[in-house]
């Protein structure tokens, strides 16, 4: 977000090149909204650590290709021969290809976390469960003591 | 220059030319050089894989269980008037198999096995095998739980064949999640209990030829909340009983019972548990001795101070404390029981 900022403050203050290819790296960036996936991961509660954690990783893993998919479009602004583009393209090429999977996977896990998410009620009933059993056994010795006298 | 300014300098050289090195060393190191992008992206797919792999592994069949033993010591086991206390145990098994069938709906399959002995007090003895071969939960979001299943029990006294039965009892249940903290659900079961030598009988006392079956529905309605580590629940619960056993008539009754009960985690391994029950039991056609018109009412008190030890995840221990008071306007069926009890379980 700093380099972002940063870049654009560079290109209006000192028109120069560098500051204007940090200007439309940025724009291109902004474009992309890559913490659309991150405000929509974080906007989803779940108790389930697993899943959790499985969504952290793929948001993560989506940043990270974020990042390097800036990387090369910044390369490609200042790629002098044919060749070089063509490699760069190829290579944003595929992390198109998994980021568009990683999303679906995200997708799915959030679904998943929606549908079954947990709040602070679920999580303390099934704190007792254990208890409840004993509870019931208890319960259970009492009506069978009384259903055996009748 | 004397010979101790020489080495003054020449120490002073040596530091000088020690830093520059450094400086240029630092210069001259490269910088550890960037992942390419078929790394980075091998590494991504390999943790992508790892995900669905433990997706995968999450919908697999899942296998859970407890082990407990109880012991305790009751001062009025068979409710009478002439209080005879007795120390008994409690060996139980709880074995659980789920299973996700879909995201929002698991199946589940358990059996719960008990045992209870009394040393002195044999009528008390009783063993008792329940199997729920299916029960499914769906949860489609933060507000409705929907269960429903079959629960399948045999229950064997020892020293009392004659009350031996088989009992169906399939239920369902509804809760619906408040506002996060807080819950309110409907239970309904109905049991069939088919006795498997007992005859049922006539009027006049008589053994008919067919079995007895009992046939019971109860419905629980609770509410509930959580703050703080601290669960409160109210239950209340209407219990019907009726039997093909004309003689047993004598023991249909409606039944009424409230529970109010909190869970208090005091530390990460210890929680307490206090609850007080009312149980109100009318029955339909047992008289007052002496009192050929005024039918039977009795008003059940259990007051109850339970806990929870955790000594680790697979270890626990519950004690528990229950002091029952029964008034009834029979005096002959009044009676005192207090419980005292200790149970270890080991969950795998």
């Amino acid at each position: 977000m700093g380099m972002r900022w940063l870049g654009v403050v560079m290109a209006v203050v000192l028109g120069t090149p560098w500051g204007a290819g940090a200007s439309v790296w940025a724009a291109g960036s902004a474009d992309e909204a890559p913490h659309a996936h991150q405000m929509e991961a974080a906007a989803v509660v779940t108790e389930d650590a697993v899943l959790k954690e499985q969504i952290a990783k793929v948001d993560e893993a989506l940043a990270t290709i974020h990042e390097q998919m800036a990387v090369r479009r910044q390369a490609l602004q200042q790629a002098m021969t044919e060749g070089q583009k063509a490699s760069l393209y190829a290579e944003l090429d595929g992390l198109r290809k998994e980021h568009d999977l990683l999303e679906r996977l995200l997708h799915e896990l959030l679904d998943e976390a929606r549908a079954t998410e947990w709040t602070a009620i679920d999580a303390a009933l099934a704190r007792v469960k254990s208890y409840e059993r004993v509870q019931e056994r208890a319960t259970r010795r009492e009506e069978a003591l009384r259903d055996r006298k009748e | 220059m004397t010979a101790k300014s020489k080495r003054s300098a020449l120490g002073f050289g040596v530091v000088v030319a020690a830093l520059f090195g450094c400086v240029l060393g630092a210069a001259w190191a490269e910088e550890p050089p960037e992942p390419s992008t078929s790394e980075v992206v091998a590494a991504i797919k390999r943790r992508a894989q790892q995900i669905l792999e433990a997706r995968k592994a999450a919908r697999r069949l899942r296998f859970s269980g407890e082990v407990s033993q109880l012991l305790g010591y009751e001062s009025n086991p068979s409710n009478g008037t002439e209080h005879v206390g007795d120390t008994y145990v409690e060996h139980s098994l709880y074995l659980a198999a789920s299973k996700k069938v879909t995201p929002t709906v698991t199946w589940q399959g358990t059996y719960s096995g008990s045992y209870d002995n009394y040393f002195e007090y044999g009528d008390g003895d009783y063993m008792s095998h329940t199997l729920t071969p299916t029960k499914l939960i769906w949860q489609p979001g933060r507000m409705w739980r929907v269960d429903a299943g079959v629960d399948l029990n045999i229950t064997y006294y020892p020293k009392a064949g004659a009350s031996n039965y088989r009992e169906f009892k399939p239920s369902v249940g509804v809760r619906q999640n408040l506002w996060g903290r807080w819950f309110h659900s409907v239970r309904y079961e109905w049991f069939i209990r088919d006795y498997i030598s007992k005859k049922a009988r006539d009027g006049s006392g008589n053994e008919t030829e067919v079995n007895r079956v009992d046939d019971r529905s109860r419905v629980r309605y609770e509410v509930g909340t959580t703050w703080n580590d601290t669960l409160l629940k109210v239950r209340q619960e209407w219990y019907w009983h009726d039997s093909n056993d004309e003689r047993t008539d004598f023991y249909d009754a409606e039944d009424y019972k409230v529970t109010a009960s909190l869970n208090r985690s005091l530390t990460k391994k210890l929680s307490i548990a206090p609850s007080y029950s009312f149980e109100r039991k009318n029955y339909s056609k047992r008289t007052v001795t002496g009192i050929s018109s005024e039918a039977r009412y009795d008003d059940t008190h259990t007051w109850t101070l339970a806990g929870t030890y955790e000594f680790n995840q697979t270890w626990s221990l519950n004690p528990s404390l229950s002091y029952k008071w029964l008034d009834s306007n029979e005096p002959t069926g009044e009676y005192i029981d207090t419980t005292i009890s200790g149970t270890v379980t080991a969950r795998f």
